[in-house]
């Protein structure tokens, strides 16, 4: 086991790992698993009404990560900026899919008390969730998880003009989509 | 909802991660076929039964051509195409306009009445050319919103009906989809004119489409046919992918992962006539920490303007095989845009972590490559 990217860091960083998992370790998967899952799950369940959900979606992302590693784009070494994209895009994927159920679930007699309000999931999260894909990656990189533009724009495979633009454009979304509400508070 | 996982989460999930990926089969590195980065989402689509798999090709920042200059409304065609008339053909009226508009996009919209319709203050952009409907006789113009913390853009592309195939013709009318990263843009027949507008929203499409339509129907355009010499274009990536990584002494490039591609209906036309490509670059293994990627557009048989190097902060220089060529460094430094004129088109290459002679090497192969 005393390979040598195992001394590259005290932490066995993100790059030392990928490079384990890109040469099919899955334990090197488990361990970029046990090194973000927080960070992930807590991300997940801004974006998500279900804790199910949010679990799903990042086990998901884990799934693609392994699938898609050949392609993977990393970050300064990280494939971290892709796990964050993967569980959104998940996370909106489910949201999506479970509209179509919530109508008859609605109907179905609960068995136990429903859950409290998300206090999580307000207003400026749900004006997240409405925006455009393309639009929802790049704040939730930029702006929940704090990269540097350029870090977005490597990512996302996009400029960095794109990410301002992105950006701009999805900060005024929100604030317009946020507007009404504010005026009835 | 509690955003820590318990211990027993926790190792369910790693459990279930562990034994999901000794179940999965990796996709290989696949030349030409895989999606990357951001490209998660049409991953993820896949996975939960293709609930958005429209949705994440877009890209309105370069869907659409950008626009001629307003300072040189006159287009330069580098071999005007000789009528073959017949002694029994009657002669082309003088006046009637060989470019939509005159190919002078102020003719179109001023400042103001784009500005009306956006809702905010826009102007016309003076961006280079790479794509242009000029070049098929009818006009491309683009107007971006004037405060820079702003990011609308209206592109408005008017060509001739005639050269509008069918695909493109059966969604003439159609509401834009614009939600979810479509296509945004709409497009209607006025008389022999086919008036085409991609914007961020749809009513602003939709606006801007009645307001030029009764004059587009009166300055249509006439039909052209790309010059003698024009670059035959096919797939980009298969056309150039040796010449590219012959430059830059690679043989590890595949297409760069992103959802930043030219869409839309203008550029259906375009390319379905054979004026326009476009294509990526990127090592198809991501384990540089700053990996080199490369966009490229062709346009078959259109030139430059010379003044739109300059105006965009360009400077001219040598590329080897092209007649004129400028340099557009980028703003963080960081890799730069080579224009360059060339015999058979104009080739506008982007750049990420290369340096200005390997975009010039890059440029000079592509040229070279294309004929």
């Amino acid at each position: 086991m005393g390979e040598m990217w195992t001394l590259q860091s005290v932490d066995d960083d993100d790059a030392g790992l990928w490079s384990r998992v890109c040469r099919g370790d899955e334990l090197a998967l488990a361990a970029l698993f046990d090194r973000h899952e927080a960070r992930l799950f807590r991300h997940a369940t801004r974006l998500l009404t279900h804790r199910e959900d949010a679990k799903d979606a990042v086990t998901v992302a884990f799934f693609e990560l392994w699938r898609k590693r050949a392609a993977v784009r990393l970050v300064d070494g990280s494939p971290l900026p892709w796990l964050l994209t993967a569980v959104a895009h998940c996370a909106r994927n489910l949201e999506r899919s479970g509209r179509r159920y919530r109508t008859l679930l609605e109907r179905v007699p609960a068995a136990l008390p429903a859950p409290a309000p998300d206090v999580d999931d307000g207003a400026v999260l749900g004006a997240l969730k409405r925006l455009p894909e393309r639009e929802q990656a790049v704040v939730v990189l930029a702006v929940l998880e704090g990269y540097a533009e350029r870090e977005v724009a490597q990512a996302l495979g996009i400029p960095a003009g794109t990410v301002k633009s992105r950006l701009a454009r999805a900060k005024a979304k929100m604030r317009d989509d946020l507007a009404p509400e504010g005026a009835r508070a | 909802m509690n955003d820590e996982l318990t211990p027993d989460e926790r190792a369910a999930m790693r459990a279930r991660i562990l034994g999901g990926a000794r179940g999965i089969t990796p996709t290989g590195a696949h030349r030409g076929t895989w999606i990357a980065g951001s490209v998660a989402a049409a991953l993820i689509v896949a996975i939960a039964g293709g609930v958005a798999a429209t949705s994440t090709l877009s890209a309105p920042e370069i869907a659409t051509p950008p626009s001629p200059s307003a300072t040189a409304p006159t287009p330069r065609f580098t071999a005007t195409p000789t009528p073959t008339l017949s002694p029994t053909t009657p002669a082309p009226t003088p006046t009637a306009p060989a470019l939509a508009f005159g190919g002078d996009c102020s003719t179109v919209f001023d400042d103001s009445a784009v500005s009306a319709i956006a809702g905010v203050e826009m102007r016309l952009s003076r961006e280079p050319i790479v794509w242009d409907a000029r070049w098929l006789g009818g006009i491309s113009c683009q107007w971006r919103a004037q405060d820079p913390t702003e990011w609308q853009v209206v592109n408005l592309t008017v060509l001739p009906w005639s050269v509008v195939p069918d695909e493109v013709r059966s969604r003439v009318g159609a509401a834009p989809v614009c939600d979810g990263g479509g296509p945004c843009d709409y497009s209607e027949r006025f008389g022999d004119a086919w008036v085409v507008v991609g914007s961020d929203d749809g009513a602003t499409a939709v606006r801007a489409v009645a307001e030029a339509g009764a004059r587009a129907a009166v300055s249509p355009g006439t039909e052209r046919p790309l010059s003698p010499g024009a670059w035959r274009l096919a797939d980009c990536g298969e056309q150039l992918e040796g010449a590219v990584e012959g430059a830059l002494g690679r043989d590890d490039l595949g297409p760069l992962g992103t959802d930043n591609v030219p869409q839309g209906q203008a550029w259906e036309v375009l390319t379905a006539r054979g004026a326009a490509s476009w294509c990526t670059f990127a090592p198809v293994s991501y384990d540089e920490t700053n990996p080199p990627s490369l966009r490229v557009s062709l346009a078959a048989g259109a030139r430059s303007d010379p003044g739109e190097g300059e105006q965009s902060g360009g400077s001219p220089v040598e590329v080897g095989g092209a007649q004129t060529a400028w340099w557009m460094p980028a703003a963080d430094g960081n890799g730069g845009r080579l224009l360059a004129n060339a015999a058979g088109g104009v080739v506008d290459v982007s750049g990420e972590n290369l340096s200005r002679e390997q975009l010039r090497a890059v440029t000079a192969a592509i040229i070279s490559a294309l004929g």
